[in-house]
């Protein structure tokens, strides 16, 4: 259950979605979030929403900001994302390991919406990142979400975590499955950096992705409450052989399980101490099967982007790939169940 | 016992090799991002034979392995002859001759022009119109959505009410197939853009403002419409049917050279999916090739024909969403990611799973009853 304050936030935070994030929907994934939005996010604290007050951000606790980031990922996963990226992949990293120096100077321009940050890591193999330091930051890396972000957390191939300020070349951008509005890119660095971490970088990276379980699942809820809601909504007002959709048992069943389910999800999100990979699972699990479901019920029309479903099908494939996948979930999920020799066979 | 006729593993290598040769990243990419017709890729699929309707399993192989790899791009190509089984079926020989002939020589494209904004699954439901003129014709009004080829076909076979039903019951009487050509004045087709996959294929809604239909474009019957396009899509669903057992073998390829790519044994959760994947991909084309040997025998069973068609689809994208799953990041850009995207529709066009599980509950209940 959600406590006052965070009923308050849910209003503030829905209220902005609706005047000034809905307008935008189709433009965000189209050309990406236009400045005027960042803008407006980081007036109302959402970009530093995990930054310390005294670095100008809004210091929110885990539950309030995963409150924000799923009324957020309803309207648009893209801009969602975006939050996601420079809180819980940029500022929580230097809020925990980097120094008072780099600290003071980075987070409040991130905060402000004045820069913008992002990750550069290697956890799956799958970026492929060759990346050195010998007093310069040197090498390319694959997908950078973000590639033209000023702010560089970089994880480098002899286990170092660094910050490079200022932007890397930018050699190839390319649209992904989902958060379009983002976009993604591979970049070349050459520049001097700040040293955040000197050594087991790695480890670093996996603890910002464990942090990232909860507010990953909430994006997930979010993106499965909005195809529910739009399924339920086109079921009222579509008619077929001359019923309402939802007259339909099949099509009435399809939204009323999800329904269910994200009901039961989001009590234990918000229960006192939920397990966040367990959420994480889960709520991918169902942003998938619901945002297929939701096309399915407005059939053709689900298909093009105008009315959004599509983007929470692409979406929701995204959102389970990017920060961890399946395997990996599964097998940390298996390990806290069954100890460290689970799962690896 | 199904087997497949003989010569036609051949088929399927010269197709596997033509869209592998044709259908490169680069090409994909392009049609994917331009949301382009392919015309060029239209030519060489036909100069290379495989546009051939006197040899529809020739035609449904090279579908399911052109979808493989791309499924836009085969489909484009091979739906330019969209509709021609309508003509085949129920068409006069001065129709054969001068709308499908063309067709067939591939120098024109046809189209079907049935769903409207008010009536998707509901094909009864068309509210387009066929009026008597006085000079024994028709005049078209009305508005047709989501139509394949809808800005590039040079012809229609469009379905419209000629006559008002006699009850709601008998909604399905008093439709009418007509053949309207695109050039017509007061057809006015507008391309539609951003799907979400099958993004090289044409799709548009198009509005009939007072178009003169002569009487002769009228095909078959007047009032066996509905009849008429229930055939056809009892055939055509066969061919959604291969292009999901093409888009899911597509995605276990994806995902076989992923794990063969891996250093050490994937671990046995990642084996599985591949496994389970490959099962339900074979059971979905055997599934599929039994239907299609009954329709291309003239012998239909439209319960299996939806069968193939509903579990190939669900195949397709369960092995995509699994596939996205378990590869991550690096399935998030690239063939395998455009492969998941251009899944869902097979769930959808052609009758959706919903009305495929209809039409096999109404024939299995109608056989019990007999």
């Amino acid at each position: 259950m959600l406590r006052d304050e965070e009923l308050l936030l849910k209003r503030v935070v829905t209220e902005f979605c609706e005047s000034e994030v809905e307008r935008e929907r189709l433009r965000i994934e189209r050309e990406g979030i236009p400045d005027s939005l960042i803008r407006g996010v980081a007036e109302n604290g959402f970009l530093g929403a995990l930054a310390p007050q005294e670095l100008g951000g809004s210091g929110l606790d885990a539950r309030s900001y995963a409150v924000l980031l799923q009324v957020m990922s309803k309207y648009s996963s893209s801009l969602a994302y975006y939050v996601f990226v420079q809180n819980s992949l940029v500022i929580a990293p230097l809020v925990r390991f980097a120094s008072d120096e780099v600290r003071r100077r980075v987070i409040p321009e991130i905060a402000s919406g004045n820069s913008r940050g992002t990750l550069v890591q290697d956890l799956f193999r799958s970026s492929k990142n060759e990346l050195s330091y010998d007093g310069r930051l040197r090498g390319t890396a694959g997908m950078v979400p973000l590639p033209r972000a000023e702010h560089h957390l970089v994880m480098t191939t002899g286990g170092g975590f660094l910050l490079l300020s200022g932007p890397g070349e930018v050699l190839e951008e390319r649209a992904i499955t989902g958060f379009r509005g983002v976009g993604f890119g591979a970049v070349r660095y050459d520049g001097d950096a700040a040293v955040v971490l000197e050594e087991r970088a790695s480890d670093a990276v996996a603890g910002i992705m464990d942090d990232a379980s909860y507010p990953v699942a909430a994006m997930a809820l979010g993106i499965a409450e909005r195809a529910v809601e739009m399924a339920a909504q086109y079921s009222r007002d579509r008619e077929a052989f001359g019923s309402k959709l939802m007259e339909f048992q099949p099509v009435a069943f399809y939204i009323a399980e999800a329904h269910a389910q994200l009901r039961v999800l989001e009590e234990y999100i918000y229960s006192e101490s939920p397990d966040p990979l367990i959420a994480k699972t889960l709520s991918l699990d169902l942003a998938r099967r619901a945002s297929r479901a939701s096309i399915q019920v407005h059939g053709g029309y689900g298909y093009f982007e105008d009315l959004g479903v599509e983007r929470l099908y692409r979406d929701s494939a995204a959102l389970s790939s990017i920060a961890g996948n399946y395997l990996s979930d599964m097998t940390g999920l298996s390990r806290k169940l069954l100890g460290d020799s689970a799962a690896r066979i | 016992m199904f087997s497949l006729p003989e010569g036609y593993e051949e088929v399927r290598a010269r197709a596997r090799d033509f869209a592998i040769r044709e259908f490169s990243e680069d090409v994909s990419r392009k049609y994917d991002e331009s949301e382009e017709y392919p015309d060029e890729i239209r030519r060489k699929v036909f100069s290379a034979g495989f546009l051939d309707m006197s040899d529809p399993w020739k035609v449904l192989i090279a579908m399911e392995e052109f979808c493989r790899v791309d499924p836009g791009l085969g489909l484009s190509a091979i739906a330019s002859m969209f509709g021609s089984e309508i003509l085949m079926l129920f068409g006069s020989d001065e129709q054969k001759e001068r709308y499908l002939a063309p067709v067939f020589r591939g120098e024109k494209i046809s189209g079907i022009a049935v769903t409207e904004p008010g009536a998707g699954s509901d094909v009864a439901g068309v509210k387009s119109t066929l009026e008597r003129a006085p000079d024994g014709g028709y005049v078209l009004n009305g508005e047709k959505m989501f139509i394949t080829n809808g800005t590039v076909a040079d012809h229609y076979y469009l379905l419209a009410r000629t006559s008002p039903p006699e009850s709601p019951e008998k909604r399905h009487h008093g439709l009418s197939v007509a053949i309207v050509e695109r050039r017509w004045p007061g057809v006015i087709p507008t391309k539609l853009k951003g799907k979400l996959g099958m993004r090289a294929t044409d799709t548009a809604e198009i509005k009939f403002e007072g178009v003169r239909v002569p009487r002769e474009n009228l095909v078959g019957e007047e009032g066996k419409g509905f009849y008429y396009i229930m055939t056809f899509f009892n055939i055509s669903r066969i061919y959604v049917a291969a292009q999901a057992v093409g888009v899911a073998q597509g995605i276990l390829d994806i995902y076989a050279d992923y794990l063969s790519r891996s250093p050490s044994p994937p671990p046995e959760g990642s084996q599985f999916v591949l496994a389970e994947g490959a099962a339900k991909v074979e059971a979905a084309r055997l599934l599929t090739y039994r239907a299609a040997s009954l329709i291309f025998q003239f012998n239909p069973d439209p319960a299996l024909t939806s069968m193939a068609k509903y579990y190939a689809a669900e195949v397709a994208n369960e092995v995509a969403q699994r596939a996205m799953s378990v590869i991550g990041e690096d399935g998030l850009s690239g063939r395998l990611e455009k492969l998941y995207r251009d899944a869902k529709i097979t769930e959808i066009w052609e009758g959706t799973s919903e009305v495929e599980k209809l039409v096999i509950y109404r024939q299995l209940s109608r056989r019990r009853s007999s």
